[in-house]
């Protein structure tokens, strides 16, 4: 699985990112905090699943560096990661309404749960560019995602 | 499935391989050249947004209905190209505005609504659009949850189990009253294709059952349904990613899909039709898969092209499929259908064409006439061997900016006949209803609708498909121009 989540990443690390790759600041403190605000959040029901992925520049791709669950609350849902080394993070994640822990979808791959990203990117005909989620790390740092649902 | 293959799975909502966002930087604004164009030329009335809730109780009627012909015509087609400054770029991406027309007693009464889907819901209360569109050009201010999240229900329109279903092409059916075009939700067929591509032109067998096709990416789903519209078995067949497949065929055997010489292979530059690439150096690909295990039985190719709409099709007892196409030689025709967002008038190459598909043999087509679309054919032969195919035509091929008429192409004899409106007018599809203990193939009428450029009015007439040349037998003209639309159903009583 990690195989297929850094190929789907590796399309989204544009040549560009990596002339702004940060300089090795291999010094620098870890435990930095990113706090990200989910809203949109249509019910209370279930669980929503975060992905963090941090991006690679050495290999060009972004690697999923670790996952939180928490309870949905209606409307806004808190998701913080903490003890962050520096970097370039995206947040993915979907709400497991049905608490199955999966994330249900149809015959056709199409999602049938409810999913944001961080930085507020948005999915038009597919998920969005690691760029557009991309949450720069260097302190402890918030971004927001809205979720949006495929079964109205 | 876990969070880890998400966004993989995601990627498949359009092919992972096509993948990137929009580029809006060259979204031009089509809607300030449609509304110079359109203070020139009157034809594009048939472009402008639909006027919204309608309700004419008792219009008057020219000419006389005819006795038997007791119903209601539904119609559907995209009613909201702009809003809020934006206008599409594509005529597929509209809202869906459906029209009752309910014929009884000599009377004739009009409902026009919006289909009443989540996406117009949500962006009629922001006041603009919301999602990126299809044919791209609409700035994103809200992600797309899937596809029933952008499902505008435009296309056309099933009467089954005593509902409608108002059909897209990329989502689910959605479910309205018949009476009120009040919406009763998306129709979840299971729990495995809730939400899943649903197509806009499903095919009643001559027993009465339904079958459809969706398709998204490289899966090609192929449904078939009771007669009440309870699915009944479902499979997911993968295709080469052709981008879209409007319309298919039924035998009494077999369901035959034409994949066009298109694949999704571009960048999203102007949405996702923008990534559907005519491929000239591709045949068109026919799979032909049984209708009872929907198991792939066979293929064929025919020369490069694109196909929107066939008519019918059967297959004699030696495997032989007859059907016959609207066929198009630009394997870009989807994107020539963006012209009348930007004020221009498309151009069209279409064919009306019958191929013949021996089980071995090098298929065969003949020509019928240029310039149609819209084919239509008495609901009584489906899925079994026809001789009248009805279109939308030009009284002389290649001489019109829109159809001026409506032609009845007979397959037997290969005469022809036309019911000319003239050249004040733009003409949609007609519908064949068979008379009420008709005994002949063409005994009834054709109805549809048409809008006058020159007096800005959509009329309703009705033909004797006998005596087309007879001009119409009855017509109901409304007060005020709609937008033209694509498809109409007719069910008596």
């Amino acid at each position: 699985m990690k195989t297929l989540i850094a190929a789907a990443f590796l399309a989204a690390l544009v040549p560009a990112a990596f002339a702004e790759a940060p300089a090795a600041r291999a010094a620098a403190p870890a435990g930095f905090t990113l706090t990200l605000t989910v809203d949109g959040v249509r019910s209370s029901k279930g669980t929503l699943r975060a992905q963090l992925m941090k991006a690679d520049y050495a290999s060009g791709t972004a690697k999923p560096v670790g996952g939180t669950d928490a309870a949905a609350v209606n409307g806004s849902t808190i998701i913080s990661f903490s003890g962050l080394e520096p970097g370039d993070y995206a947040v993915q994640l979907f709400h497991d309404e049905d608490g199955d822990g999966e994330m249900k979808t149809n015959a056709f791959g199409i999602p049938k749960e409810g999913f944001s990203f961080s930085n507020g990117a948005k999915a038009t005909f597919g998920p969005p560019k690691f760029a557009d989620m991309k949450v720069t790390v260097s302190a402890d740092t918030n971004s927001t995602a809205i979720m949006a649902y495929g079964i109205l | 499935m876990d969070r880890r293959a998400f966004l993989t799975r995601l990627a498949t909502m359009t092919g992972a391989a096509t993948f990137s966002s929009t580029l809006f930087a060259h979204a031009e604004n089509a809607g300030t050249a449609f509304n110079t164009a359109r203070a020139r030329n009157p034809l594009l009335a048939g472009f402008d947004n639909a006027p919204g809730d309608l309700d004419f109780a008792a219009l008057s009627v020219e000419g006389e209905m005819p006795e038997g012909l007791a119903g209601v015509f539904y119609r559907n087609g995209p009613g909201q190209h702009s809003l809020g400054g934006e206008r599409y770029h594509h005529w597929f991406d509209g809202d869906g505005y459906l029209h009752r027309w309910q014929i009884g007693g000599g009377k004739v009464a009009f409902k026009g609504r919006f289909a009443p889907t989540p996406k117009r819901q949500a962006e009629q209360a922001a006041g603009q659009f919301l999602f990126s569109a299809g044919g791209g050009g609409i700035s994103a201010r809200e992600s797309i949850g899937g596809p029933d999240a952008v499902n505008v229900a435009n296309t056309n329109i099933l009467p089954v189990g005593g509902e409608l279903w108002a059909l897209w092409e990329g989502g689910s059916a959605l479910r309205l009253d018949p009476v009120t075009l009040e919406s009763r939700g998306f129709v979840a067929l299971n729990e495995d294709f809730e939400g899943a591509p649903f197509s806009a032109h499903p095919r009643r067998g001559e027993d009465g059952r339904i079958w459809n096709i969706g398709s998204f990416g490289d899966k090609l789903a192929l449904y078939r349904l009771k007669a009440d519209g309870a699915l009944d078995a479902a499979k997911v067949h993968a295709i080469p990613p052709v981008g879209i497949i409007h319309d298919f065929l039924l035998t009494e055997k077999s369901v035959v899909v034409v994949l066009g010489s298109t694949r999704v292979e571009g960048k999203m530059s102007d949405g996702y039709f923008g990534a559907i690439k005519g491929r000239p150096d591709l045949p068109m690909q026919v799979k032909v898969y049984d209708r009872e295990t929907l198991a792939l039985t066979r293929e064929h190719e025919l020369p490069a092209g694109y196909v929107f709409h066939f008519g019918n099709a059967h297959e004699d007892a030696d495997g032989t499929i007859v059907f016959d196409m609207v066929y198009s030689k630009d394997t870009d025709n989807l994107q020539s259908l963006r012209a009348p967002m930007r004020g221009e008038m498309p151009a069209t190459d279409s064919l009306a064409q019958l191929v013949t598909l021996t089980k071995t043999g090098a298929p065969n087509r003949e020509t019928l006439r240029s310039a149609v679309e819209f084919p239509r054919i008495n609901p009584g032969r489906n899925a079994r061997r026809h001789r009248f195919v009805f279109t939308a035509a030009q009284a002389v091929p290649g001489k019109s900016l829109w159809f001026d008429s409506v032609a009845k192409l007979d397959l037997e004899t290969g005469k022809q006949s036309l019911a000319i409106y003239g050249a004040d007018w733009m003409v949609e599809e007609h519908v064949f209803i068979p008379r009420p203990g008709g005994r002949h193939e063409d005994e009834g009428w054709l109805i549809g609708t048409a809008l006058n450029w020159k007096t800005q009015k959509t009329a309703l007439s009705v033909f004797d498909a006998r005596r087309m040349d007879d001009g119409p037998v009855a017509r109901v003209s409304l007060d005020i121009a709609l937008p033209l639309g694509f498809h109409g159903q007719f069910v008596g009583g």
